[in-house]
């Protein structure tokens, strides 16, 4: 049997653990080509809280859910106009009846492109904060206790052991989500017509593409279909790979985190002052003034332990005394 | 990016550059030295041309790449009897010639800055606007509209390889006023001697509300 035993109720761990857990704003970004389309997304999370907590056996809890609030969340594009080639082809043919070369090309037209480039019209940036409130992300993880040695003290550490963030997903947003890409679209479509000074080509090229105008190019090029939210979900967890991004942001944070100290070696009792007559006199050495100070009795902490069993956590350690 | 031969808002036949080409029959079999000069006038080329009965119809000559390696081949060129060189300059920076000599040397018989009778020359202009086109060698003038890009709406995905507006160069242009779509070619046949000109004088902005 341990010399010192201490119990902590799964209440008051989780408690302590949602005191320790909460971060500042971790930002994030990332970014993926698909064919015409540049898509990116640039965002900041924060862990806000823990939820439910399980504890398990030995030395590992689960952590049902890490709470993450979401400080901002934007979109980003890019795109590449479809390249249009022009030529090459045929001006005019021998007549037929010309000896050896009858019906042959006799002056072929070069070619050409428009629209080659990489991309064409971007960065533009969609502020999607708005929605923020219908983004769903559920985040789950598996930590392993044990006491450390830091300083003048024993820590109780927490550590990621596993963390699980699952794809995100957007509930609803009563029409906020298509109107907010199409009103975006539309306004760096119109920024780019007014900056470019060869709308000509543009013109030019969306005739021979056969679309109206250019932010319906663009978001035919987007093809978001008839669900921007699942075409969103779709780009952000499929494309993007945004569970990687949040896992990333969020595994240093909540990595090792230290829930509570014990002092070692451990403070059996105060430090004593005293009148030196209190105490009989001294023969030597002779204390230098009137008073004297005891230093504190204190034990190095031998052997500790950190388990759960049930619902509770024990630590266990011996005193070198 | 947007290739910048297609921005070219003026094309010279005596300085051959971006979408633009001139073809040259050759009639006579035998060995011709095809030598290719840039807008200074430095030489930048030289092959030797077979004409032979049984080679093909065309010969596509770039300027800009040389001869000896891409157009024509570790062998040498060879074009039929009547067929025709095609050369092109892809490039917008700056314009180039080419002189064409008999096999023994001495004087050329072709410069491609003076168009002879049996030449072609095609350009295609793709701003909108209208341009001024001239026989720099003789006082024949002419005018080509190019209009503003079709309703995008209901556009019907106009080719721009639909066939070329035809223009004969002689005492005349003809025809002397032309409306084209942009993407469509100009081809002058050539019926005296000429140096072609086509210069964007009135650009045509377009629609104001895009």
């Amino acid at each position: 049997m341990s010399d010192v035993s201490l119990d902590v109720s799964q209440a008051a761990f989780k408690a302590v653990y949602n005191r320790v857990v909460p971060t500042i704003s971790l930002p994030f970004d990332g970014s993926t080509s698909l064919g015409p389309i540049w898509i990116g997304v640039e965002a900041a999370i924060h862990v806000a809280s823990a939820g439910d907590i399980t504890f398990e056996d030995s030395d590992t809890f689960f952590l049902k859910e890490l709470n993450i609030g979401w400080d901002k969340l934007a979109l980003k594009l890019g795109f590449n106009i479809p390249p249009i080639h022009i030529g090459r082809f045929c001006l005019f043919r021998a007549p037929d009846d010309t000896p050896f070369i009858g019906g042959e090309c006799l002056f072929e037209f070069p070619g050409g492109t428009l629209f080659g480039g990489n991309p064409d019209i971007g960065p533009i940036k969609i502020n999607l904060n708005a929605i923020i409130p219908y983004v769903v992300s559920q985040i789950s993880g598996r930590f392993q206790i044990s006491l450390v040695k830091d300083g003048d003290a024993l820590a109780l550490k927490a550590h990621a052991q596993s963390l699980d963030v699952a794809p995100i997903s957007i509930s609803e947003t009563f029409g906020k989500l298509p109107t907010l890409i199409q009103l975006a679209v539309a306004d760096a479509a119109a920024s780019w017509i007014a900056t470019n000074p060869e709308a000509w080509l543009l013109d030019l090229a969306l005739g021979i593409l056969g679309v109206p105008t250019l932010p319906y190019l663009l978001l035919n090029l987007l093809d978001i279909g008839d669900d921007a939210q699942i075409w969103l979900t779709d780009k952000l967890n499929l494309s993007i790979g945004i569970q990687n991004l949040i896992y990333q942001a969020i595994l240093d944070s909540v990595l090792d985190k230290t829930m509570f100290k014990i002092p070692d070696p451990y403070g059996l009792l105060p430090t004593i002052d005293g009148d030196v007559g209190d105490y009989g006199g001294y023969s030597d050495p002779q204390p230098p003034g009137p008073t004297v100070s005891l230093a504190p009795p204190r034990a190095d902490i031998l052997n500790p332990s950190a388990a759960f069993d049930a619902n509770t956590l024990h630590i266990r350690f011996d005193l070198g005394v | 990016m947007t290739d910048p031969t297609l921005m070219l808002t003026g094309f010279d036949s005596a300085s051959l550059a971006g979408l633009a080409s001139i073809a040259h029959p050759i009639a006579q079999v035998g060995v011709w030295r095809l030598e290719a000069y840039g807008a200074r006038g430095y030489p930048t080329a030289s092959a030797d041309i077979l004409v032979r009965e049984g080679g093909p119809p065309r010969l596509s000559v770039d300027l800009a790449l040389g001869l000896d390696r891409t157009a024509c081949g570790d062998g040498g060129a060879s074009l039929s009897p009547a067929g025709m060189l095609n050369l092109v300059l892809n490039s917008a920076r700056e314009g180039g010639y080419a002189l064409l000599h008999a096999a023994g040397g001495g004087d050329p018989t072709w410069d491609s800055r003076r168009l002879v009778p049996g030449d072609h020359y095609a350009c295609m202009p793709l701003r909108p606007g209208r341009y001024d086109v001239a026989n720099g060698l003789g006082t024949a003038r002419a005018s080509v509209r190019v209009t503003w890009p079709p309703a995008r709406a209901s556009a019907a995905r106009p080719q721009p390889s639909a066939g070329p507006a035809i223009l004969t160069v002689g005492e005349s242009i003809e025809p002397s006023d032309l409306t084209i779509a942009p993407g469509r070619v100009l081809l002058f046949v050539v019926q005296t001697p000429a140096r072609l000109t086509l210069d964007l004088r009135t650009p045509d902005d377009g629609p104001t509300a895009r």
